[in-house]
């Protein structure tokens, strides 16, 4: 099977090969990419084909490779990776390497505007596809920050959106991903585990790939009260206006969308939609609602959805996730003013309890999707009544396991059990409260003495002491530790540079010597952690 | 008199308006943007947060604006914790700030000096050797040290002390979770105002009025306490002005370290998020307290040494 | 304490420069001290020059590594050898902390010192400015040069460090000197038409010379530290090299290992010792009505 979706999809990438941006490269063996990703050659010899490559681009044993400069925003773990990667490159390949480190929104400008040659960065996929990551390095993402661009390679991220087989739809993603592998305008080093520690008194919370526990279920023996250190203090209880890991904690538990979270699996289970349809073509979804209610007993409706999704589609109004709902007919042409109409995004309630939705392209991972808060509903009353205070604890309504009982700004969100929601029955805890600790030692000491029962982020200078004990609780994460190399100018214009400085790290030394948490190296860019799947790599003759 | 206080007070705003006029064209040209971030936002989005926020307005605009707010203590909404106002974490961090920093001030003041003190009236001897190592101990283990040291001996290992967060009552149980942050804070504070003391007194012992009043059969104690340190202090006077304000104002490394929600930690915060409304909250904050506190040290020379005429 | 013969004798045959040069040297303490310190200097730039470790060569198999006979301070995270790194490290803290100290303590003396000499309106103003600087957001301020200058050089570190380093030490100063001038030796070098550098320089500068001391040896470490802070923003020593700020604030979050922060830290501590042993020395000797 995997012969022939390989010659269907190799013919035509193999006849563009030669022309692609890069003069100096060689023709791009895609296919060996491919056909021996499960090869993995010992080290010494990579190293070897790794200078036999930076030799073959014009630097012999390094030498006229003009000093390469490593960018990475100031902080412990990556600085150690990057001293780590100096001291490679420089013995394995002879390269000088300088570092240089800078402060976040610095270095994030230096990033997006590819002034760096070789940038730290990271992906954390928003939902369980393989096309979360592939999406990335299309040559419109804003998050590509290489200067890369493969026509190829975005023609293939367009087809596997309208392909509604899902196994040659992986394979699309493949041979895409294949592509990205062979100019290797991206470094993998690792792929991410997630980490945390809670007391053995602490149950109904489990591990899975997107390091997501949906609190329904989360108790602690003996207390009305679970005590979790959140990180970092939330920056909104605007759904439209929040972004990051430690908001989503905080608005799945107040909110509840169109579905929600197995908290074993992570796989969509029934949320305020009690089932829902999804036509042949896989582009239109009617969800039923249940009979529900928001936490001042108002019943919750479909018109609350399409309020709340064409809200956060609103040009005039900035939201860091609207480009989630791009999948939606209609969405992203509103959202990017070239249509001032919001009637054109194709959103309807049908009735109170009837909502249709219409997609641009098939979406397999869109029941999953809407978990996510950027599609929770919202109510148009209250926030009319309130203008920018809405979220006030005050004023604030929500439809979740929990609604927001204080938040002290620093100190604490306090949550309490919505006793009107509907699966408020299985709900046994009384009280959450999140803790923005972002110190992590200052974190684990109180989880040690007591004062935390579960902490979501562990200091990193003691993993190796952590990670043996019972109440540490790490798993394989839906995300990439990677650095980028930007494509646009000098030596690092040139795949072959680039493979050869991709091979000559030792990835093992990295993930067991100094990121210390159990990390799988990453021989490739989509998290092997698809069933169906079949992850090329990198480390291979071309 | 009268005329001195008006003329202060007018100069001190005036300060206060050249610091603001300053700082916000700092803020605006700093490089990066707020609304920044890993995932990169569509350009047409962040120019949409802008508007939302009235960045896109010409700069004059923009401090106009912000300066009416500042006239009625609305420092205006914060762009990292989107949906409420500055205020709403200055005031509160600023609330418990000001109590640990006040505890902190005066334990660095009730250690410091009479350390000084002591040492100077024993100086070169073992006793000054003494009092003078513990201070410099306590700049050479840095807060950020001190601090996770602190934690490690009286809270993890002999579990005297709680770890870490703000007291929720006013009990003594609750109160304790402040005395390794207070400690912390002071202990630099500590050094210096022992041994600026001791220097201070020095300088002041050997002249000649102290020898009058040593000759006028004075008591050593007298003599110390009633002229030495009258005008030995000034040094440390000196220094309390910023400092005080200093230490009011939080230590983000004393808040991290005890996961105090203080207001040290919006200066470096709203600094790395590029928050302009919070920068400049927090910069009027502490440069009011800075105007403020040297005044009162300039006042308070002249009742120390009552030649000086601050004018 | 020099003996009052003794003086008696100096103060006929010497300038007082030369008479406090003397008496500072028969301080034994402080001539241990000095000669402590120019060892630790002395060791930063050689020690690193003669370890068969390179400060930048890993260990793979001995990280977080406990001194033993090889690594005889132990090894870091990325099991590089702590010793040849904690002897590095005091490069540049000695560079920048007495360069930035020296930059700072002059200006501060002097502006301090002018200002309350010169009194009234113009030390208003003066001091108006210093609170000026007082409330600019430091770090932005940094953040700006930074990306000015386009530039991470040490030079930068010393700028920044130096330019706001002198306010307090000003507003001491200007104290100390407040008090002074209104005393009847000035008065009388005043009538006798002596100009004001030369009264602040002959009658002012030693009576201040006390505190102006001790802030500077307490600021010489203080400023070590500051300077981690500034390599956190990005300016200043990068890896592989460093400082021992940065080694202690690595150091500072695995105290477990005591070693991590023990001996950059008793490097400081050692250091900041023999300047406050130098600092009373030297202010014993330049103390001009100590008999």
């Amino acid at each position: 099977m995997r012969a022939v979706w390989s010659f269907l999809f190799l013919a035509p990438l193999l006849a563009s090969c030669g022309s692609k941006t890069e003069p100096t490269s060689a023709a791009k063996p895609v296919k060996a990419v491919l056909s021996t990703f499960l090869k993995q050659e010992p080290i010494p010899d990579r190293i070897a084909y790794a200078r036999q490559l930076l030799a073959e681009a014009g630097y012999p044993g390094g030498k006229g490779l003009p000093k390469l400069e490593v960018l990475y925003n100031t902080d412990e773990g990556h600085k150690k990776i990057a001293a780590a990667i100096q001291q490679m490159w420089n013995k394995n390949l002879g390269v000088d390497v300088e570092l240089r480190n800078s402060e976040w929104k610095v270095y994030l400008d230096d990033l997006s505007k590819l002034r760096y040659q070789v940038g730290r960065r990271g992906w954390i996929g928003d939902y369980r596809d393989p096309y979360t990551f592939i999406e990335l390095m299309k040559s419109d993402s804003g998050n590509n920050n290489t200067g890369w661009s493969d026509p190829d390679f975005d023609r293939l991220a367009l087809e596997s959106g309208a392909e509604a087989d899902p196994a040659r739809r992986y394979e699309i993603l493949r041979q895409a991903e294949a592509i990205l592998l062979c100019d290797l305008p991206v470094l993998p080093l690792y792929y991410y585990v997630s980490q945390a520690a809670w007391t053995d008194k602490v149950k109904g919370v489990y591990q899975n790939i997107m390091d997501y526990h949906p609190l329904n279920e989360a108790y602690v023996e003996g207390s009305d009260t679970i005590v979790i250190n959140n990180g970092t203090e939330i920056q909104a209880l605007d759904p439209a206006l929040a972004r990051g890991v430690p908001e989503h904690r905080v608005l799945n538990a107040v909110y509840e969308g169109l579905t929600r979270s197995d908290p074993r699996t992570y796989d969509p289970l029934p949320g305020v939609a009690e089932t829902w349809d999804i036509s042949k073509d896989g582009k239109t979804y009617t969800f039923h609602l249940r009979e529900c209610a928001w936490s001042d007993g108002k019943k919750v409706t479909a018109h609350d959805f399409v309020f709340a999704w064409r809200r956060i589609l609103n040009p005039a109004f900035p939201s860091d996730y609207a480009h989630m709902l791009h999948v939606v007919k209609g969405a992203e042409p509103y959202n990017s003013k070239k249509t001032s109409d919001p009637l054109t995004v194709a959103v309807e309630a049908k009735d109170d309890r009837t909502f249709v939705v219409e997609l641009e392209h098939p979406v397999p991972y869109f029941p999953e999707l809407v978990t996510h808060y950027a599609f929770h509903p919202l109510r148009k009353d209250v926030l009319e009544k309130h203008g920018d205070a809405w979220t006030r604890t005050e004023n604030i309504v929500t439809n979740g396991p929990f609604k927001v009982k204080e938040w002290r700004p620093n100190e604490h969100v306090l949550l309490e059990k919505n006793d009107g929601y509907w699966g408020s029955a299985k709900t046994k805890t009384r009280y959450v409260k999140f803790l923005p600790i972002d110190n992590r030692l200052t974190a684990w000491n109180l989880y040690l003495t007591g004062k935390c029962d579960w902490v979501t982020t562990l200091p990193v200078e003691k993993m190796e002491e952590i990670i043996k004990r019972p109440d540490y609780h790490g798993a394989t994460y839906l995300g990439i530790y990677y650095w980028s190399f930007n494509c646009t100018n000098g030596p690092l214009k040139d795949r072959r540079v680039r493979k050869a400085l991709t091979l000559a790290l030792d990835r093992d030394i990295i993930v067991k010597r100094i990121a210390l948490q159990g990390q799988v190296p990453a021989y490739g860019f989509v998290p092997p952690m698809f069933d169906a799947y079949k992850s090329p790599r990198f480390d291979v003759k071309d | 008199m009268l005329g001195f206080l008006i003329r202060r007070f007018a100069a001190g705003l005036a300060t206060l308006f050249v610091i603001a006029v300053l700082s916000f064209c700092f803020t605006r040209l700093a490089p990066g943007s707020p609304f920044s971030s890993e995932r990169q936002l569509h350009p047409e989005i962040i120019k949409a947060y802008e508007e939302y926020y009235g960045l896109d307005k010409p700069i004059y605009v923009q401090f106009w604006r912000a300066l009416r707010g500042y006239l009625h203590l609305d420092f205006g909404p914060s762009t990292m914790y989107r949906g409420r106002s500055v205020n709403e974490y200055i005031e509160p961090g600023f609330a418990k700030s000001i109590r640990l920093g006040l505890l902190g001030a005066a334990f660095a003041f009730l250690i410091g000096l009479p350390l000084g003190v002591f040492a100077s009236a024993h100086q070169n001897k073992a006793l000054d050797h003494a009092a003078m190592s513990v201070a410099t101990l306590g700049i050479c283990v840095p807060n950020f040290v001190l601090g996770p040291l602190l934690v490690l001996l009286f809270g993890l290992t002999l579990k005297w002390l709680p770890t870490g967060l703000w007291p929720e009552d006013g009990s003594l149980k609750e109160l304790s979770k402040l005395i390794l942050p207070m400690i912390t804070l002071a202990m630099v504070h500590i050094a210096y105002i022992s041994r600026l003391g001791r220097a201070g007194m020095l300088d002041v012992m050997n002249k000649d009025y102290i020898r009058t009043a040593r000759a006028k059969g004075l008591s050593e104690r007298t003599v110390y306490l009633k002229h030495g340190l009258k005008n030995g202090i000034t040094p440390v006077v000196s220094y309390a002005g910023p400092m005080v304000a200093l230490v009011l104002t939080g230590s983000i490394v004393v808040e991290k370290v005890f996961a105090i929600p203080g207001l040290g930690q919006h200066f470096i915060n709203g600094a790395l998020n590029r928050d302009a409304n919070m920068i400049m909250g927090c910069v009027l904050v502490y440069s009011s307290l800075v105007i403020a506190l040297n005044f009162l040290v300039d006042v308070a020379y002249g009742f120390l040494d009552p030649r000086v005429r601050v004018s | 304490m020099a003996a009052p013969l003794e003086l008696v004798a100096d103060v006929q045959s010497r300038s007082p420069g030369r008479m406090a040069m003397r008496r500072f040297f028969k301080n034994r303490r402080a001539v241990i001290c000095i000669i402590l310190l120019a060892v630790v200097g002395s060791a930063t730039l050689v020690v690193p020059w003669v370890t068969r470790h390179d400060y930048r060569e890993s260990d793979w198999e001995y990280t977080y590594g406990k001194p033993n006979g090889t690594y005889w301070m132990g090894t870091d995270a990325l099991g590089r050898d702590l010793m040849v790194r904690v002897f590095l490290g005091g490069r540049i803290s000695f560079a920048i902390g007495f360069l930035a100290t020296a930059v700072s303590v002059i200006i501060g003396v002097a502006y301090g010192a002018t200002s309350a000499f010169a009194g009234g309106r113009i030390d208003a103003v003066m001091m108006r400015f210093v609170d000026i600087l007082y409330g600019m957001p430091y770090m932005l301020v940094v953040i700006i040069i930074m990306s000015l200058t386009e530039s991470k050089s040490v030079l930068i570190v010393f700028l920044v460090l130096g330019l706001f380093g002198w306010l307090t030490i000003s507003r001491i100063v200007r104290g100390q000197v407040l008090s002074l001038r209104e005393r009847e030796f000035v008065e009388a070098a005043k009538a006798l038409g002596v100009g004001a550098p030369a009264i602040i320089w002959r009658h002012m500068i030693p009576n201040i010379l006390g505190p102006v001391i001790v802030y500077t040896t307490l600021a010489i470490p203080s400023v070590m530290l500051a300077e981690s802070f500034l390599s956190f923003l990005g300016l200043g020593v990068s890896e592989p090299e460093t400082s021992w700020g940065v080694l202690i604030s690595e150091g500072q979050q695995s105290l477990e290992r005591w070693w991590f922060v023990t001996f950059p830290g008793a490097a400081l501590a050692i250091t900041l010792f023999c300047l406050n042993s130098i600092g009373d020395g030297l202010r014993d000797a330049f103390d001009v009505q100590q008999k």
